[in-house]
């Protein structure tokens, strides 16, 4: 076996039991480090496959961000001194969780098919940038101003006066 | 880009370079912070002029006690500090040191550095939660309160030289620099004086000072060490640990200032490049220069207080950045 492959096999693994834990351990600080630790080895599979500014992008905005936000969240309203929670929507969970894994799988096989992917750079990171400021320009504006109103309402609602 | 083989042998390399950078720069603080307090400071470890001291710093915490205190979460407090080593190592992975001279030479080297360098802050807050004590519940969110509001300078900063130089790529972000001992070299060599007005030398200047400054505060010392203010909260994230732990933190501590000398030797002082002498000296001079700047700086100024450190950063630093990528972005497009 190709050492790419090994590597492959090892990060997938680690995703899987990552993301388990996040959801199967009670308490709330150990799944917010779960779902980090998940989160890098997604991260580490997209750069594995050639999609290195996914990658990154996911490690600096969920982990670096994302993740460090839930536990300032966390810290801050006390759960972390009594952070075992539990609460009995487990089979519904489970169910939701099976669902959107069939419809995941389905999208996958259904456009990859048996097609072997390689472990290269799918598009450089250049072209993206371009794409992104000539063909794409619109969307990506729109999300902009997405993002702006979140921000100016996260203001609003946080002042007091 | 594809030699698999040689993976575990460069893994090796950039360990060693990792420790024997951290243990000069250690041994380098010892005998300069002691100099500006005028002491002679170590002088017996190693016998000439104490320079087996790192080393001896090294392995004393090994015989002490691993403590874990009674209330504190085990396995995320035992795990915090060597989780804080990771991305120290995983940084020197992209430095080049020379033309070609890289452990991983990726076209989004720069990126690459400030993704990873988001990671620390995991540690930080793993810690402070696992300890179980206000004190270090205080000092990581100061920590990471910090950490969340100078990673923008420090971006911005970063970005204005992407865009100046054209790419993400650390080592063509050196090429592109026309004159290695020059902070700024970004201009048009046809505009003359007018160029160095008017070109991209003023915003590049910014952006180098926005880059030093949410340096400190990325690393935490001194005019930004409220985290681990010891006169408020003890030693902040760190206050329960002690012995090899506390030195795994320490050590990365150490590896980010040795990082964050190497990538501003890259982005504003041309890296590598310098005459006569062989590029990977001039590599190592530039980086010395950066450690010893810091530690000066570490040992001479006051603490900020919190509030205005935080104020600094939202009011000024980052606006101002926002302002410079907007100008380097006016000026490119009117020099085109």
């Amino acid at each position: 076996m190709a050492l790419p492959t090994i590597a492959f096999w090892i990060l997938a693994a680690f995703t899987a039991v990552s993301t388990l834990f996040t959801v199967l351990t009670r308490n709330v600080v150990h799944s917010a480090l779960g779902l980090a630790a998940s989160l890098i080895g997604a991260a580490a599979l997209f750069i594995l496959f050639g999609a290195q500014f996914v990658g990154l992008a996911q490690i600096l905005i969920y982990v670096g961000a994302v993740v460090i936000l839930f536990m300032f969240g966390i810290m801050l309203t006390g759960t972390a001194v009594r952070p075992v929670v539990d609460n009995d929507q487990r089979p519904a969970a489970a169910l939701v969780a099976l669902a959107v894994f069939l419809v995941l799988a389905a999208g996958i096989v259904s456009s990859f098919g048996t097609k072997k992917v390689r472990f290269q750079v799918a598009f450089p990171t250049v072209q993206l940038g371009h794409q992104l400021f000539t063909t794409w320009v619109l969307p990506f504006e729109a999300v902009s101003i997405l993002l702006l109103a979140a921000l100016v309402g996260a203001i609003v609602l946080a002042r007091r006066d | 880009m594809t030699h698999w083989a040689l993976i575990p042998i460069q893994s090796v390399v950039i360990l060693v370079a990792v420790l024997l950078s951290t243990g000069v720069l250690l041994y380098a603080l010892l005998k300069i912070h002691s100099r500006i307090m005028n002491r002679v400071g170590p002088m017996y470890a190693g016998r000439f002029h104490g320079v087996g001291q790192p080393i001896a710093e090294f392995l004393k915490p090994i015989q002490k006690e691993d403590i874990v205190p009674t209330l504190a979460d085990a396995p995320v407090f035992k795990i915090a500090p060597l989780i804080a080593l990771i991305p120290a190592f995983l940084v020197f992975a992209v430095i080049p040191i020379a033309p070609g001279l890289v452990g991983a030479n990726i076209d989004l080297g720069l990126f690459y550095v400030l993704a990873i360098s988001a990671l620390s802050a995991i540690a930080i807050v793993m810690a402070a939660y696992a300890s179980a004590s206000k004190f270090t519940l205080v000092g990581g969110l100061r920590a990471v309160g910090q950490i969340i509001a100078y990673e923008l300078p420090i971006v911005l900063g970063a970005v204005t030289i992407a865009m100046i130089a054209e790419t993400l790529s650390l080592s063509k972000i050196v090429d592109a620099q026309s004159f290695p001992f020059v902070v700024w070299p970004y201009w048009g060599p046809h505009h003359g004086i007018a160029g160095w007005i008017f070109g991209l030398v003023p915003w590049g200047a910014i952006a180098f000072g926005m880059f030093m400054l949410a340096s400190f505060a990325e690393v935490m010392w001194n005019p930004f060490d409220m985290p681990a203010a010891e006169s408020e909260i003890i030693t902040g994230p760190y206050t329960e640990y002690s012995g090899m732990r506390f030195i795994f933190f320490y050590m990365s501590e150490f590896a980010h200032v040795v990082a964050l000398s190497a990538i501003a030797s890259l982005l504003f002082f041309g890296g590598w490049r310098g005459p006569i002498l062989p590029p990977v000296l001039w590599f190592l001079i530039k980086v010395s220069v950066f450690g010893v700047f810091f530690i000066w700086v570490r040992f001479t100024m006051p603490r900020l207080r919190e509030d205005q450190l935080q104020k600094l950063a939202w009011k000024l630093l980052i606006p101002l950045g926002l302002l410079t990528v907007l100008g380097v972005a006016i000026t490119k497009v009117i020099n085109k």
